[in-house]
């Protein structure tokens, strides 16, 4: 792992400039923001400062929990909102499901239920690791549902309300069913297993061999049966859809396999193969559930629009102001929206002014003026105005949802990603199965009686497990790989697809930039005095300028603040009354005209406005993120054209292209007409990889062929991705690309061995020197050998 | 090797009876997190629990 010369003691990011620290466990540590500060300080305040030894991943970088109060969480304890998400037990206890995001490794397991477990009145917390999913028993009359949540907010940790869906029960009744067949068929294989040695060790009594032979039949038809019954469905609807996959063969060796040795059983004559049937059930079972874990692992993100829309509403009633949930929200309703919160329904402004950030819609996150009269859309930010709507559109017909629509229509049209290994295999299955055929008639003719046993050595032999295994096998090793890179492909193709890119679409807010201000020039007598009095009046606003101001070297407590909407901050520090804010509301006596501001930049100015002295000017602006220029001519180096498209209508788009040497801009894009971009690449028949963070790049993104999203990204767009960026390194994203050339070279090795093997096993088996026992064997260490192989892909390179 | 008559019949009641516990394992739900159980072993809540330089073994006799 490349490390930092200078690694924040909590997320492990480099530490720049002077950083902040704090004593952790009797060390003074340093960290790279008051964020992890204060995350670090609440774990240590609590005596679990061990999480720092348990731990094998460092954490994700926590939003300041500092910002955030109790009473943030206050709506949790409303009945009207537990009531979505809390079960109230016959005991008076509640229980409730909480998804925890930020969790990066076991340790963080034993934190949060460490941590919860010091709380009165908390008696069960159990969070599971696969699912992120933590459940709660609460006594109410200790503590409160929002003390959960403070607490796992105050460790640097997000938690929202969990409701099962069909989908999550769903992938569960499969995990434990899988766990179930394989359970089943381990047991079964084992007992087979004694009972063949038993007769494959010398002479043994007819009668005793026939005892046994009864004996595996009997153990036998659980697997067959029961554990083996995923593979004849998934056949049965392979057949149905003529496309011949794996399961075909795979059922029928089974089938062929179990009835003639039930015959010969019966008949007490031939030879039976209930440990060939065993076998194969469990080794398959155990691959295919491999398969599925990995899958399990990529579904935690995500479910689209709740995550959007605020949970709650404040709405007018005849009694005065209620805090209802969102969804429950009619036409005609008239809610307030307060500053920081995020508009619950679409709606027209009747009272009040401020700025909305509509940059999970846009992705531009520079704040829009609203006023009465204006309408503004479900799921924007309400930056710093307190706002009276009129709802216009209940939750299921908000706007939001056009754009979950024009998702799904672009969905619909991606490129149907090569399943290589599939493909090839298919042919290759009807290949076997025409063979083994022939190899059954013309044994036929020159010894009945073995006919059909050197027919199914054939099928099983041959049964192309190491080559299908190839693909899926090499898959899960890169995915693995290409997490330790802080990359998390969403489906395995999308790394085989990868490969052929050649064109790159990049969004430019969020993306190629960091997508929040940041403060690029200081012009002040005393540059740490100034920042830390911005810092300290910045820190109750929820405009994105304030993020700017993240970082002071000493903390400043600031009182009596008040917030000017459109113009300001007001407040109290140390006796002195100061604003920071635009131009106009800072003006004082001394003030002089601000610099010539930078395309995009915007100077806003600190001042004593008692005194009429003037203290600062902060120049804040959108900055390319530091490996941009590294990442775009790094696809340019591998013959890659790079495209870049950006909702900002502005000269910004163009300046950022010619600055990082990309030829190809469009500007002022919508979510549509990135789209159509995309489509348009692709009818000149080029492979498109777009990154991107916003939803409004979601359709795109859906469209192309492969979509990375880039860390802290709306969660939508990382529902539509491909793969996601955990880190905000997206010079990464190279590693990724030159990770998939390899993945395609060992699955190409992969696939050789398993078609040399098959060419040199198939001779022996059609001539009849191979039985079926050791056709199986063949074949299991076959696959091994390719699931090896496989494993080298575990080695990061980068 | 009579023995066998009696053998393998037990063999299908113990085999049922780890069937059985499997079933009703799965069912507890005990295979739901397949991920923290590995390495909630060497995670050591009994710190308080650990002696101290300055306490002395206590002996068998005491």
């Amino acid at each position: 792992m490349m490390q930092p010369s200078n690694p924040c003691f909590h997320c492990g990011e480099a530490v720049l400039g002077q950083g902040h620290t704090a004593p952790i466990d009797g060390l003074e540590r340093p960290f790279c923001c008051i964020g992890c500060q204060s995350a670090a300080s609440a774990i240590n305040s609590c005596g679990l400062a061990d999480f720092y030894d348990y731990r094998d991943h460092t954490s994700e970088r926590p939003v300041d929990p500092s910002r955030s109060k109790h009473s943030d969480f206050g709506a949790y304890d409303i009945t009207d909102i537990q009531s979505t998400f809390v079960t109230a037990q016959p005991d008076g206890t509640l229980f409730f499901f909480l998804q925890i995001s930020g969790i990066t490794c076991a340790a963080c397991v034993w934190l949060i239920e460490q941590r919860l477990s010091q709380m009165a009145g908390i008696s069960q917390v159990a969070l599971n690791l696969s699912t992120h999913r933590l459940s709660v028993t609460l006594d109410p009359t200790e503590s409160a549902v929002s003390d959960v949540f403070f607490a796992l907010h105050a460790l640097g940790y997000g938690a929202k309300p969990w409701q099962a869906t069909e989908h999550h029960s769903n992938l569960e009744k499969l995990q434990k069913d899988f766990i179930l067949r394989i359970g089943i068929a381990g047991v079964g294989l084992m007992q087979i297993m004694m009972n063949t040695f038993a007769t494959y060790l010398g002479d043994i009594a007819w009668e005793y061999e026939h005892l046994l032979r009864w004996a595996s039949l009997l153990f036998t038809l659980p697997v067959f049966f029961y554990a083996a019954l995923p593979f004849y469905r998934a056949a049965w609807r392979d057949l149905k859809s003529r496309h011949f996959g794996m399961d075909v063969p795979v059922s029928l060796a089974l089938i062929l396999a179990f009835i003639p040795s039930v015959w010969a059983t019966v008949t007490e004559s031939g030879a039976t193969y209930f440990e060939s049937v065993a076998m194969f059930t469990f080794f398959l079972l155990l691959g295919r559930f491999f398969e599925f874990r990995a899958r399990l692992r990529l579904d935690r993100s995500g479910h689209g629009l709740d995550d959007l829309l605020p949970l709650f509403a404040h709405l007018q009633k005849d009694t005065g102001w209620v805090d209802v949930s969102s969804a429950q929200l009619q036409p005609g309703d008239i809610v307030i929206v307060k500053p920081g919160e995020k508009i619950p329904a679409d709606g027209t402004i009747i009272a009040g002014e401020s700025q909305v950030n509509a940059a999970s819609f846009t992705g531009e996150f520079a704040p829009v003026d609203v006023t009465v009269g204006d309408t503004v859309q479900a799921g924007t930010l309400n930056a710093d105005g307190l706002l009276t709507l009129s709802v216009t559109h209940e939750g299921k017909h908000s706007s939001m949802n056009h754009m979950l629509q024009l998702l799904e229509k672009a969905a619909a049209f991606k490129p149907k990603i090569a399943r290589i290994a599939d493909t090839g295999a298919s042919y290759f299955v009807v290949f076997i199965l025409g063979l083994s055929v022939m190899t059954g008639i013309i044994w036929l003719s020159v010894d009945p009686d073995r006919a059909f046993w050197v027919a199914l050595s054939v099928l099983v032999i041959t049964c192309p497990c190491a080559l299908s295994l190839a693909t899926p096998v090499s898959l899960t090793a890169s995915i693995s790989a290409m997490r330790q890179l802080g990359a998390l492909p969403t489906n395995g193709e999308a790394l085989t697809t990868l490969r052929n890119v050649d064109t790159v679409v990049f969004d430019k807010t969020g993306t190629l930039t960091l997508g929040q201000y940041s403060l690029t020039q200081q012009v002040s007598r005393n540059d740490n005095e100034a920042y830390s009095i911005a810092a300290a009046l910045e820190q109750y606003s929820e405009h994105p300028i304030a993020l700017a101001f993240n970082n002071p070297t000493e903390l400043l407590t600031a009182e009596n603040v008040t917030i000017v909407a459109n113009a300001g901050i007001e407040g109290w520090i140390a006796g002195q009354r100061y604003r920071i804010g635009t131009p106009a509301f800072c003006a004082t006596a001394d003030t002089k005209t601000p610099p010539v501001a930078a395309e995009g930049a915007q100077w806003i100015a600190l001042s004593q406005p008692d005194t009429q002295r003037h203290i600062a000017w902060f120049e804040v602006q959108d900055c390319l993120r530091f490996d941009a220029l590294q990442t775009v001519q790094g696809f340019i180096e591998r013959g890659i054209a790079v495209h870049l498209v950006t909702g900002d209508p502005s000269i910004q788009g163009q300046k950022v292209a010619n600055l990082l040497g990309i030829p190809q801009v469009r500007s002022g894009a919508s979510a549509a007409d990135k789209l159509a971009y995309i489509a348009d690449l692709q009818r000149q028949g080029r492979c498109v990889l777009m990154v991107g963070d916003g939803i409004n790049d979601a359709p795109a993104m859906s469209r192309a062929d492969v979509a990375i999203a880039v860390a802290q990204g709306a969660e939508l767009t990382q529902h539509t991705a491909d793969i996601l960026l955990l880190n905000p390194y997206i010079h990464h994203i190279l590693w990724v690309l030159d990770g998939s050339h390899k993945t395609h070279r060992i699955i190409s090795q992969n696939l050789a061995w398993g078609l040399l093997y098959n060419l040199i096993a198939l001779p022996f088996a059609v001539m009849g020197f191979v039985t079926p026992w050791m056709a199986a064997l063949g074949m299991s260490f076959s696959s091994l050998l390719v699931v090896f192989n496989a494993l080298r892909l575990h080695r990061v390179s980068r | 090797m009579d023995i066998l008559y009696l053998l393998i019949p037990l063999t299908f009641l113990l085999l049922g009876l780890a069937v059985a516990g499997l079933i009703w394992s799965v069912k507890q739900g005990q295979f739901d997190d397949l991920d923290s159980p590995a390495h909630r072993i060497l995670f050591e809540d009994d710190a308080d629990r650990m002696p101290t330089q300055t306490d002395k073994p206590k002996s068998d006799k005491s």
